[in-house]
Order: structure tokens, then sequence, then C-alpha cells
């Protein structure tokens, strides 16, 4: 104790001398101009009505008619042989028309709020915010097996490596915070395509999202934010102080010895040392933050209820939820709370036993429905994206005639609220069964370049020239739904 | 900076999507109003062509059926992409009938003979899911039904109904850039190579142009050729260069360049190179006062470097970032078990310095060159594991389309690898940068189409091969086939006799079996099922039967509550009876997708009459694990009675081979309770036993035959279709094998030489065109990339691409120079090395003089020295280095462990060399990850060079970083303790310094460490000093 009071009498050189010496951390880069530093934040290529997106991301697949796309048929013909055209049978074999059971929902709908929207069972509490939901019926997506699918979701590309969408966003916009990360994902998982999910592909390292937790697991933290297996007592501060004026001496006896008596514009890649040293800066200030962001004791009891932390179904995903919350406050950009595992076959996935989907609706419903009360009394719905839904849907009939559903990316439902989206509209439809979309279809392109343009970003305006071509988010597609605006 | 146009910007690949919203209203009314008048030129003249209608023409179309009820639909649902004024996706314009007829790519959209089976019918009724139109939604059913009239009465119409010709300025078609062919072929990259000479008056080095015997003690005053070269340039610029570094400072460049591996202070002492520590060592000279190195001398310090086994590991390592190896696969974390074979192929290589063109034609075509030893054959099939590795979506279930993007990923890594071209540009559309045209991309696709890269199944499987073995030890495993395969009849001859016998009561119960067993009681049930007990061969109480009828409509669904991960042999009983099913329909989903097995349900059951085995099967925690017995498709009483999981891990009892009952059971032995079971079933037993022992144990010795991750040639190579717009399912015409047209336009020569006959698979054809000495590209681009490597940029800097799109050489006549010597030179990557290491230009100074910061400030001109820094993996190394833990392996096989399932949270072993640690798509090792080591999913050229927060945060707080200062710290002290006479703080600073950065401390940094000591310990020290700039960045 004693050396460390001793140390901070006689520092002369803290954090504000280093400071003034650093510089913004800057990249060699192939790309000659990133956005974020070249555009005004509030919106890259027009005025933004989002500042940041929550992504509620449902992993394995959630079936539409058995949440939010009712279909009465399902009930009326339930057990009835009917030919459909499977996606796992047509890209296997390209042949369309095979006898399916019918299967009906387990689960009643009724009908809720001033919008009237049906919901089942499934989400009750959710169901309480409908009239902010904007629901699209009509998503369609490219692949049929989960890998594919999720990468789809998550990049626009099913077999090659790109970009994720967060990575996209904050390459376009920039961090609303320079002590925390741009772009986090929580409680990600390692399969299906893993950190390609929340990856920068080719895009600079520093667009990457920042995994926090993972799959499975309750605790939440970035990894090497706390103080390690630190070798002796020394205190963090203090550890990174020295460290700082270590650089500093080294940084100065390079000068002195490679251009005696030169200004150091005569050294151009010293830049790269302040670089260094402002990143560290920068580290030592997340390692203060974050810490606090992620206390959630600091919140209050009725809060803690809200989420559903209190009851052990709910803990781990409504921890999520709160976490998100502190993030959009604290100014994160892009914040993916993950409902998934690490399995080939992950959490939605009722091929066989379609019951199943009732424990996981339990275990998000009452966490959702309270991030989205939160997030509207707090004033932040207004300008925060919330958007919800999975890699694809589920089939409308039973899988090789059992108990479940297989996947159905031909049609499925997502929803939007908050951060400029028309409130309590249902956009798009599927076919009377809820197989196909078939009014106002919206690919996932679609609903990429439709987001992207609520944070003020053209998607065909935002490319990165990588291998001798411009790419972007949605490739050659994407077409903004602006339906769907406020 | 002006934007540049982009294929994103250009191309619509696929006419599925890419709707856009336009104006369309105030167009419509424009053309509706101006055309109204025009003739129906279809009502007049093509009243022929009226008469053979059959389809929709009885009724006769009313006059202004056309204007009413298409024109609005074309105008509002189809033109913003397909009519001249806006686009032409999928290279269809729907605003003529002329251009309806003749269609776009995938043929005529619309048929008048048959009007159901056209294309645009299909498009509209959006029956075939990759060809629905409009695409953001379904038309009205009136709609549709308008279009199928129309096109029965043969498209009646004006004779054209696009835009209004005075309104062309609003809506201007997009043009398509059409490259300046002649300008792309004369790009300077597709030239052949011209060795170019040197102004008179610059006299080159005999001894740095070196040869074999550069030991001339006093080289004549000469220069470098790389040095001539430049300070050609730099002088006709009117700068000068930076002056050399001194010794030391060149020392660390050099080591780290060609070992990876910052220098120890023992390194420096043994080349003379050491600071003096004669003087006060707080008053150290930071030159030291040796003479200069000379010329000899450094080369012999490069040779010792260049003939040391790092150097191979050292540039293996840079040419597997360019080939993107990895030992796993992104998807699900597969392992790639024989990958590290090639990883030690590329280390040898290097060290052996092989001829670089021959190991280009072995990574391309390795398993088809011809060979005389058996090591040979075995070095060359490992080579094209490189082709075999990519980081592929093998759950893809459109196998064409995953066959043909694991091509296009070969393709993407041939091209930047050896030509530094960006030929996935040419999958969809002509490049719209260079001379590619989508034939050349096909032509090289069919070359790889010609090889097999996978087999399909639900998640497809990377094909291995049997690795060349010398005779002798082929013949053990051959022998050993032999014996398995008669073994194997044997034992089903057994099991024939012995299920024949027993046809009485087995009635076994679940809690007594192995494993978990389903009974038919706790599995779910889809329609109408009978219980039963009448045959006495089943589980549990009873067994199901689907009374034989509600054929496809019935299914049972066993799942158990809970399963450990694991592999399992699944097995099912089924009370076997004449009147069964012979095909009954089983599915077993597993963590490797859903497998469809055919139960005969009529024949007994393979292990003991009981239970059937219906195979091995993988199950992941939280995953599908699942059997679905279905009465599909069945010929007789489906029965379902139970599934049995038996985990793979023991041998005896449980092992699948065996009855799978326990040894008390009393069913096990069938002459317990049957007396009529012939005696002989008992001997029988035993010998089944033994055979099935034997059986294992030939499978597994079998399993352990040395395998390689390959490509296998096709018994018929083949030209492939164009795929127009890229889409595996619309197809052009065929391209015939070949290679880049662009560069045969300059080498007729080269065309013909490298002709790929019919019968040839052609990759053996591609590796001879790739390192034909009349290529201009592979060459240069090699010479390029170790530049690079070496000299922190490249004198072109685009590495990977040298299209148009790249930028120019900055030396173009070095480049060539040096291309030239290359080949010269026999393709020795080691002679290229030494040269570059012991130019002037390697050793300039990082500060620029200032004519050169006037003239150059971006150093395009190589006038002084760029900063490296270390590399992920030299960072990670000289941690281990300084803490003494590092190994020193030669020869390592696979340093995967044994039994690992998949990649996911893999953790490394601590001591390795980081080119020897399992290369995980889904777990790099810390340290790879956060500084910027390269993405196995790419081929990497130029790898990130990342200054971020999260890399400070790892050096700070990584408890991996923390241990390396401990036991750095730990060893000091028992050191200190041996030397306890001289155990002052000076020495101990001295000490610690030498370890971590190889040099002696300055008085600040002695001041600063004495206030550390004060907070922390020696540990820390050391800690601080391994993150500290001086150990991470290079002078």
């Amino acid at each position: 104790m004693n050396n460390r009071r001793n140390f901070l009498r006689r520092s002369s050189c803290g954090f504000g001398a280093l400071a003034a010496m650093g510089l913004m951390q800057r990249e060699q880069l192939n790309a000659t101009c990133i956005p974020s530093a070249c555009f005004n934040p509030s919106g890259l290529h027009h005025p933004a009505k989002a500042k940041r997106v929550i992504f509620l991301f449902m992993q394995g697949g959630v079936s539409q008619v058995d949440s939010f796309d009712r279909k009465p048929i399902l009930e009326a013909r339930d057990g009835e042989m009917v030919p459909f055209d499977d996606p796992r049978e047509f890209a296997n074999t390209r042949k369309l028309g095979s006898p399916q059971r019918i299967m009906k929902s387990p689960w009643a709908f009724k009908q809720y709020g001033e919008s009237g929207r049906w919901v089942s069972d499934l989400f009750p509490r959710m169901a309480e915010h409908v009239d902010k939901m904007a629901f699209v019926h009509s998503m369609h997506t490219d692949g049929v097996a989960h890998g594919p699918a999720t990468l789809f979701l998550h990049s626009g590309a099913m077999n090659v490596v790109r970009p994720s969408m967060g990575a996209w966003t904050i390459y376009g916009l920039g961090s609303e915070n320079e002590n925390l990360p741009g772009f986090i994902s929580i409680a990600p998982s390692i399969g299906n395509g893993g950190s390609r999910n929340y990856g920068a592909a080719f895009l600079p390292a520093k667009f990457q999202g920042t995994p926090i937790g993972s799959a499975g697991k309750t605790e939440l933290r970035i990894e090497h934010i706390s103080g390690g297996n630190s070798v002796s007592d020394f205190e963090p501060s203090a550890r990174w102080q020295m460290q700082a004026e270590l650089q500093r001496i080294q940084l100065q006896q390079r000068m002195l010895v490679t251009s005696p008596g030169h200004d150091s514009a005569r050294m151009p890649d010293r830049d790269e040392l302040d670089s260094l040293i402002a990143s560290y800066e920068l580290a030592a200030r997340m390692q203060v933050t974050a810490p606090e962001l992620f206390d959630l004791s600091t919140e209050n009891e009725a809060t803690q209820r809200l989420y559903g932390i209190d009851q052990k179904q709910t803990e781990a995903y409504g921890r999520r939820c709160l976490l998100a919350r502190r993030l959009c406050e604290a100014g994160v950009r892009y914040i993916q709370v993950n409902y998934g595992d690490d399995s080939a076959n992950p959490a939605w996935d009722q091929h066989s036993n379609l019951p199943k989907h009732a424990d996981h609706a339990a275990a998000v419903d009452q966490p959702i429905a309270g991030l989205l009360t939160d997030l509207a009394q707090r004033g932040l719905l207004e300008d925060t994206l919330v958007w919800w839904g999975g890699e694809f849907g589920r089939a409308p009939y039973a899988e090789k005639n059992g108990t479940g559903r297989d996947h159905n990316p031909q049609g499925f439902t997502m929803w939007l609220a908050g951060g400029g989206v028309r409130p309590g509209i249902a956009y798009g439809e599927t076919d009377e069964f809820g197989q196909n979309a078939i009014v106002n279809k919206v690919h996932m392109h679609d609903m990429h370049a439709t987001i992207l343009h609520l944070l003020g970003i053209d998607h065909e305006r935002l490319t990165y020239r990588y291998a001798g071509r411009d790419f972007r988010l949605t490739d050659v597609h994407g077409r903004v739904v602006s339906t769907l605006f406020a | 900076m002006k934007p540049r146009h982009g294929c994103v910007s250009e191309c619509r690949r696929t006419v599925a999507r890419g709707w856009r919203t336009h104006p369309w209203i105030a167009v419509f009314l424009a053309l509706y109003c101006t055309l109204y008048a025009v003739p129906l030129h279809g009502f007049q003249t093509d009243s022929a062509d009226l008469k053979t209608k059959t389809i929709d023409s009885a009724e006769p179309l009313e006059a202004d059926f056309f204007e009413n009820r298409i024109r609005p639909l074309l105008v509002e649902k189809c033109f913003s992409c397909h009519s001249t004024e806006t686009e032409s996706n999928g290279g269809l314009v729907l605003d003529s009938r002329t251009s309806i007829l003749a269609g776009g790519d995938s043929g005529p959209a619309a048929r008048t003979d048959t009007p159901e089976s056209s294309l645009l019918i299909r498009a509209v009724e959006y029956r075939d899911p990759k060809l629905q139109m409009p695409p953001d939604g379904r038309l009205s059913p009136s709609e549709i039904e308008a279009l199928r009239r129309w096109i029965g009465h043969g498209l009646p119409s004006p004779d054209s109904f696009s835009a209004d010709p005075k309104d062309k300025g609003s809506n201007k078609p997009k043009s398509t850039s059409q490259l300046a062919v002649e300008r792309a072929l004369n790009h300077w990259a597709y030239r052949p190579i011209v060795s170019p000479e040197l102004p008179a008056g610059r006299p080159l080095s005999p001894a740095l142009n070196e040869t074999a015997e550069a030991t001339n003690p006093n080289p004549p005053n000469g220069l470098n050729l790389i040095d001539a070269w430049l300070q050609l340039a730099i002088e006709e610029q009117g700068s000068s260069p930076s002056p050399v570094v001194s010794d030391r400072v060149w020392f660390r460049r050099v080591w780290v360049d060609l070992h990876g591996l910052n220098p120890t202070a023992e390194d420096y002492a043994r080349w003379d190179l050491s600071e003096d520590l004669s003087t006060d060592a707080r008053e150290p000279t930071t030159h030291p006062s040796y003479p200069p190195l000379s010329l000899d001398q450094r080369e012999a310090i490069v040779d010792a470097l260049l003939n040391s086994p790092r150097y191979g590991e050292r540039f293996a390592r840079h040419w597997m970032d360019v080939v993107r190896f990895a030992e796993s696969l992104t998807l699900r974390g597969f392992i790639l078990p024989d990958a590290w074979r090639f990883r030690n192929y590329l280390i040898d290589s290097f060290n052996e310095d092989i001829p670089f063109d021959q190991m280009i034609r072995e990574q391309i075509a390795g398993d088809l060159l011809p060979y005389e030893s058996v090591n040979q054959a075995q070095r060359q099939w490992i080579a094209t594991t490189g082709l075999a590795i990519g980081d592929h979506n093998y759950e893809e279930q459109d196998k064409q389309q995953l066959e043909m993007d694991a091509i296009d990923e070969q393709l993407d890594v041939i091209g930047k690898a050896f030509l530094a071209q960006t030929l996935s540009c040419a999958r969809c559309h002509d490049h719209k940068f260079d001379p590619i045209p989508t034939r050349d991309y096909y032509a090289l696709a069919g070359i790889m189409k010609s090889s097999v890269a996978m087999e399909h199944e639900n998640v497809s499987k990377w094909i291995r091969m049997p690795l060349p073995l010398p005779p002798d030890e082929a013949k053990l495993f051959d022998v050993a086939a032999e014996r398995n395969k008669s073994i194997r009849a044997e034992i089903d001859a057994i099991k024939k006799r012995i299920g024949g016998h027993s046809k009485s009561n087995r009635i076994a119960r679940s809690q007594e079996l192995p494993g978990i067993v389903i009974d038919n009681a706790s599995a779910r049930i889809v329609g109408d099922w009978q219980t039963s007990s009448s045959v006495q061969e089943f589980v549990d109480s009873d067994y199901l039967h689907d009374k034989s009828s509600g054929r496809g409509e019935k299914s049972v669904t066993f799942e158990p509550s809970a399963i450990e991960p694991g592999t399992y042999q699944v097995r099912m009983s089924y009370a076997h009876g004449e009147n069964r099913s012979s095909k009954t329909i089983v599915r077993i989903f597993s963590a490797d997708g859903e497998a469809l097995v055919t139960v005969n349900q009529r024949r007994p059951a393979d292990d003991d009459g009981l239970w059937q085995p219906l195979g091995k099967f993988r199950f992941e925690p939280g995953g599908q694990a699942f059997v679905i017995v279905s009465n599909e498709d069945s010929d007789g009483h489906v029965i379902a009675d139970a599934i049995q999981f038996l985990p793979e891990t023991s041998t005896d009892t449980t092992s699948p081979q065996s009855t799978g009952r326990k040894p008390q059971d009393p069913v096990a032995n069938p002459s317990n309770n049957d007396a009529a079971a012939p005696a002989n079933d008992e001997s029988l037993s035993v010998k089944l036993k033994s055979l099935e022992q034997e059986a294992a144990e030939l499978a597994s010795m079998i399993e352990s035959r040395p395998k390689v991750q390959t490509l296998r040639a096709s018994a018929e190579p083949k030209d492939i279709p164009i795929h127009i717009r890229g889409s595996v399912h619309r197809l052009g015409e065929k391209a015939p094998r070949g290679f880049l047209t662009c560069i045969d336009h300059h080498n007729p020569e080269l065309h013909s030489r490298t002709a790929i006959p019919q019968q040839s698979n052609g990759r053996v054809e591609l590796g001879n065109w790739l390192t034909d000495r009349s290529n201009p590209l592979t060459a240069r681009v090699y010479v390029n990339r170790v530049w690079y490597w070496l000299m922190g940029q490249g004198i072109v800097p685009t590495i990977d691409n040298f299209g148009t799109t790249g930028r120019p050489p900055s030396h173009p006549q070095l480049l060539d120079a040096l291309a030239a010597e290359f080949i010269q030179s026999g393709w020795s990557t080691r002679r290229l090395v030494k040269k570059i290491v012991l130019s002037d230009a390697y050793r300039r100074d990082l500060t620029a003089t200032e004519s050169a910061l006037q003239n150059d400030p971006e150093n395009n001109f190589f006038g002084r020295g760029i900063m490296k820094r270390l590399d992920a993996e030299s960072l990670r190394d000289s941690m281990l280095q300084a803490s003494g833990e590092l190994e020193r392996p030669t020869r390592v096989a696979s340093t995967i462990r044994a039994k690992t399932k998949d990649d996911y949270r893999y953790e490394h072993p601590v001591g390795l060399p980081s080119i020897y640690l399992p290369w995980f798509r889904n777990s790099p090792p810390e340290l790879i990850r956060e500084f910027d080591g390269a993405n196995p999913s790419f081929s990497i050229s130029i790898r990130n060079r990342s200054t971020v927060a999260t890399q400070a945060l790892t050096l700070m707080n990584s408890p991996w970083v923390h241990e390396r200062a401990k036991i750095a710290a730990d060893k000091l002290a028992l050191a200190g303790l041996r030397n306890a006479f001289d155990h002052n703080e000076a020495t101990t600073l001295t000490q610690i310094y030498l370890q971590t950065l190889g040099r002696i401390p300055s008085p600040e940094e002695i001041s600063w460490s004495r206030r550390l000591l004060e907070l922390g310990d020696r540990a820390d020290l050391i800690h601080a000093l391994l993150s500290s700039i001086d150990f991470r960045y290079l002078e």
C-alpha cells in the first residue's frame, strides 16, 4: 500500500499528458476512406431515424404459424395429406410438390392491442406490445440448413466469407462512445458460422464485433477487461500508468537514436507508435467503464423483475436484454442479443417435438417484453431500432410425418419496433398455409437494406473495395421497404 | 477520392431480386398517352400466327385488351428491371414483342405455341421457388390470367411499347461498361517479362549478383541489382536515400524476417554484435565498439539463418496465409485430420529450396504427376491438399451449388496466389475491369470440375485417400483388408445360421439393456397404431404395428429425454415376420443431419435376432437425437418396437458387435429359455465373438493407414457449360477447358504448348501453364510477394491484384529484372531472399531525408525503411523465447490432441512454436486472433495491421501473457540464486533487459524500472517489457 501511495505522489506523467500526445487510432488500410471517419455520424447518406440497433436473434428458426402468422386452415385441415413444395427436397432433388401432413398449431391465438394483431399463447407478454411493432409476415431468405441461413442472416452471404451486418454498420457510422466497442454480440453461439456471424471479414479488424459471454453461459463480460490473473497485487491503474510511461520513454529514445536533432515529421512511421499509445489510453478507459456497465446489480429490484431476472427460466435471457439496454444507453451502435446454443440443431430447431417451442418462448417472452417496456419508458425506443427473428421459419406441415416442423426459408415472420418504424402495422403475407411469402415479399437482403436505411445509410452506397471490387452488405440486391417507416 | 465503379453498382447477378422503386406512374401516363393511338401490329399482321393458337384463343381479345390489361401491368410490375429504358436483368427486356419472344439468358420468355410452358407464366405463377416474378409479391390471379390469354393469342401489341422516345432524358439506360479490350490486353501485367538492361556506368557487384561461390574477400565496388535500379529511380527524382542502419538494427531485421523471432542476447553475442558492456551499465553505448560488419560477414549471417530449419517454418507460414491453411472448418468445427502433412510439405520445401515452379505444379496437380519413388509420390500427393482445405459450407443442400461454390473458392485462391487476378469477378459476367471473360472462368472451372472434391451426403464429406506407401507397408494394409473382408463374410454366414434358429420367445426388458432404450410405450405416435405381443421378440410389454393400412400417414418418434454427447450405435427391434414390410423406412436425426435406413422386417435382425443396427451416429449437447419409423412406401405390416442408443466408448460387453445384453441377462443365452435351440448355437456364438473381435482389430488397423486430403481425378474429365449469371441451374454453351486468354493472346505458343487434350484432367496442364517461362504473371507475382514479405511494401503494392484495378509497379524494370533472374536461377526462393536482405535498400533507416520527404512522402521509391513489427506468430513465439519455454521441435506430425471432435474452444498448448499449433478456424490461439493473424478462411496476401484497444487489453490482462512473465521471473530467480554473490539490483535489471529486449537498459529505463519494482515485482517488470514498443516494433 505504501508503495502505491508513493507512486501516486511521485508520478508526474498521468493520462492527461498521454492524451495530449494521443492521436486518433489509425490503421494501415487498403481502403481509401472509412466512411465513419469522413462523414457526419448523424446519418451517413441521409438523416437517420434510428441511432442504434438491438437485434434479438432467435437461433434455430421460430415457427411463424405457431407464433405471429395465424393460419386457421391448419386447424381446419389438420392431418390431411397435401402436396407442398418442400424447400429441402427442392434443394436436394429439385422436385416440387410432395405430400405432407398438415399439422395445426398446439397453441391458441388471441387478438391483442388496438391493432388487433393475432399472437399465439407462446408469447403472451410480447403480445402486449403489438401496437409498437411492425410485423413483416412475408420474409424469405436463402439457405435451407442452419449454417448457410444463419450466415446469410448475418452477412448477406451463405457460402463465402463476408462482413457481418453489425460490422458494416459501424464501418458506416462509427461508435457513439469511444470507450466502448461499437458492435457487441451478447452470448453468441460458436455453431453455425460462429465468429463469422459477428466478424469483419475483409473490413478492417476494428469493425469486428466484440463477443460478450457465450451461448449457454450466464456470465457476461468482455474478455481481458478484468484484471486478469495479476501476477502480484499491482494495482491496475498503476500498471496502466507505468506501461504508458515505458512506451513514452522508448518512443523518445527511438526519436533520439534514429533522427537525432530532427523533428518527428521525418519519421512518418512514428504515427503508428502514437496510435499505439492512444490505444492504451482507450483500453485503460474501457477497463474503468466496462465493469460498471456490466454490473447489473446496480439496477433496482423492479427493473430486474421487469426483465425476469428473478425467475430461473427467464434469468439468462433477461440479463442479456438488460445489458443490451445499458449498452444502448452507453452508446453502443449495434447490439445483438442471442438466444441459442452451440449445437448443430440450435434452440428453436424443433424437428421432432414442436411443443418444446414453449420452453424457449417462456425463456424469452418476459425479457423481451421487459426490454420494450424499459426502452419506451426511458425514451430510448424513439431512436433505437429493435429487430426480432430467426434465420428462417418453419413448415406448416409435420416433418416426415412426425411431430415437429422442418426449416422453411420461403416464408416467415420478423418484427421491428422503435427507431423510425411505423408502429402497429403488419406488412406482407404468406399463402393460406403460411408456407410461402406471396404478398409484398421481403427478402433478407431487403430487410438489411431497410434497416440500414433507418440508420441513415444507403445500402447501395456503403461499399468497401476489396480484391479489386466494391463489396456491400446486400451484394447486388436489396430493396428498401419504405412502407415500414413511420 | 472519386468513386469508382464497382461490381455491386453495376451487375445484377440473378433475376430474382433487384427490384427498385421508380416514379412509374408518371412514366406510365406518358407512355399511355403517346402510344394509345399506335395501331396494334399484332392484330393485323400476325393473323396467321393467331390461327394456330388453340389454347385460350376461343374467345377473341377485346380491342383494347393490351392497353387496358397488359401495358399497365408491364409498366408497373416489370419494366423497372426489364426494359431498354432501365435495366435488362437476366438479359431480358419485356418492352417489345420481339424481345419477349427472344427472351433472356434463360431462353424465350414466351412461347406462343405452348403458352403454359412460357417462362413468363412459370415466373408469375410462383410455382418454381427459384423463378418467381415480380420478386416482391405474386400478381393477382386476374393479372396472371390476363398474361396467359395475351400469350395464348400470340402477344398482340404495338411494335414496341417501351418508353416514349421524348421521355428518354429522364430514364437513361444503365450503360454496361464495356471495357476497352485492346487497352486492357496491353495492361503491363499481361505483357511478357522483358529482362531490362541497366544504363551504362552502373556496374553490378559480382559478389552481390551472387552465384554459389560468393566468397570474394574484396568485393569490387559495385551495386546489388536491386540498389542499382532503386538508386536510378531515386536520383531521377532528385532525392537521396536515407543512410543505412547500424549492424545491430539490421541484424534484428533480418533475424525477425527470416526466423520470426526477436534475436536473443546470445544471438547478438554469437555474431559479435553485443553492446559494449565494459562501460558503466547506466551509460550504455548504443553503438557497438566493433567495426561495422563487412558484406561477407553479413552474408555469413544470412546463410546461417537460411540454413536453419526456422527459415522454412517462417516462409511456410507466409505461404500458408496465401493458401488459407487451416486444420478445421468453420462449419460445426469439423477437424481436417490430414492437413498437417501439407504444413510440413511447405516447411520442407522452403528448407530444401525446392524450385518454386515445381512447388506450384505439385500444389496444382501433385496427385497426377509421375514419380520415381514413394517419397516423391507422397510429397506430391500431399501438395494437393492445399486445393482441398477451403472453408466450404458442406451443409449446403443444393449440392450443385456447393460444388460450384467450392470451385469458385479454389479458383479464387489459385487466381490470387499465383496470378494476382480476381478471377471470381468473372463468375457471373465478363470481368468488368480486366480482360477475363466468363468463358475463361468456366474454362478454368472445367479443369477443377474434372476432379472430385467431395462426396455428397446431408453434410458432404471431403476426399481422403490412402497415402502412397512403400510396397511392404502397403502390403500389410492390403492383407489386412483382404482378411477383414473374408471375416465379414464368415460373420454374416454365422449370423444367418443363428438367426434362422431363433424363432422362439425373446422378450427383453429395457432397463436391463445397455445404453439408452426407448420402448414404443414412451414414443410419440402419429396416426392409428395397434399394440401387439403376438410375436415374442420385443422389448418390454409389447410392440406397435400399423395394421398395414394408411400408408404414409403414420409414424412413431423415439427420442431420448437426454443423451450424453458422443457417438452411438443405433439399433432397432421389430418382431420380425413374413407379413412385415420389407422396406420399412427409418430416419435417424443426429448431429450429422438426417440419415435414412430401409429395414427389411421380414428377416431376423442381424444382432442376435433382436437388434438391427442402423449405423453409428454422433449426438451433440442440445442437438437433435431421435429416430422416426414411418409407414410410407411400406409393403406389409410396419413394426415399431424399440430403439437402442449404444454409446461407442466401451469395447467389451456393450460393444455394438456383441449381443448388447448384459451377461447376467437370462435372455442373453438363448439356451436357458429356449429348449428347442440347437446345441451348436453356443459354440457358434463363441466363434462369432472371436471373429468379431478380430474384425474390430483389423478395422482399427486399416483405419490407421496414413491418409491425405486431396482431390480425386474424375474418370471422365470434361468441359462444363458457362453458368449464366453464375447460376448453377441456368447453363449456357460449353467452355472448352483452358486458361486465361489475355495471357495466351501475347503468347500464342504458350497456348499451343499447354493445350489440354480431351482425355486429360487438365490440372497438369494448368500447372505447366502457370509455370511456363513465358507466363508473365506467375514469376512477377511471386517475386513481388517475397519482396513484400521482406521490405514491407510490394513493388506492386496490391500484392494479389495485378489487374487493371490494382496499382502499377513503382519500379517495372526492377520487377522484371528480379523476375527474369528468378526464373534464370531455377525459381530459387532462397537466392531471391538473400539478394533482397543483402541490399542497401533493406538496410535503410526509417527516417526520411529532406529531399525524399519532399519528393516521395509515401515512400513509393523505397528511399527509407518501413517500420515493421512482430506479427502475431513472432510476438507469441518471442514471448515464449523470453520466458525460456519455446520448444524447438523438428518433424512435427499432427498436434491435434487425440479424440478432438471439433475445434470449438480448443485449448492450445503453450510451448509449441505457433507454426505447429493446430490451426483452427473457430479457435485461433489468443494472440494470433488479437494481433491480426491471417483469417484462414481467405487467401490473405496482406495482413491487417491494426492498433486497437483490445490488443492493449490483451497484453495488459491476458493470463497467458502474465504467465510468461511469471515463468521468466521464476527462471531468473533460480539463476540469481546460483550466482548469489553478484546478485545486486543493477545486474538484475541488466539481466532482465537482456532476456527480454536483448539489450541493456538506458538510464531512463533504469529509473523507471526502479520505480516499478517499488510497486510490483520482477514478473511485473518483465510483463511490462514484453508489451513494450521495443519488444514489438523493429527499428
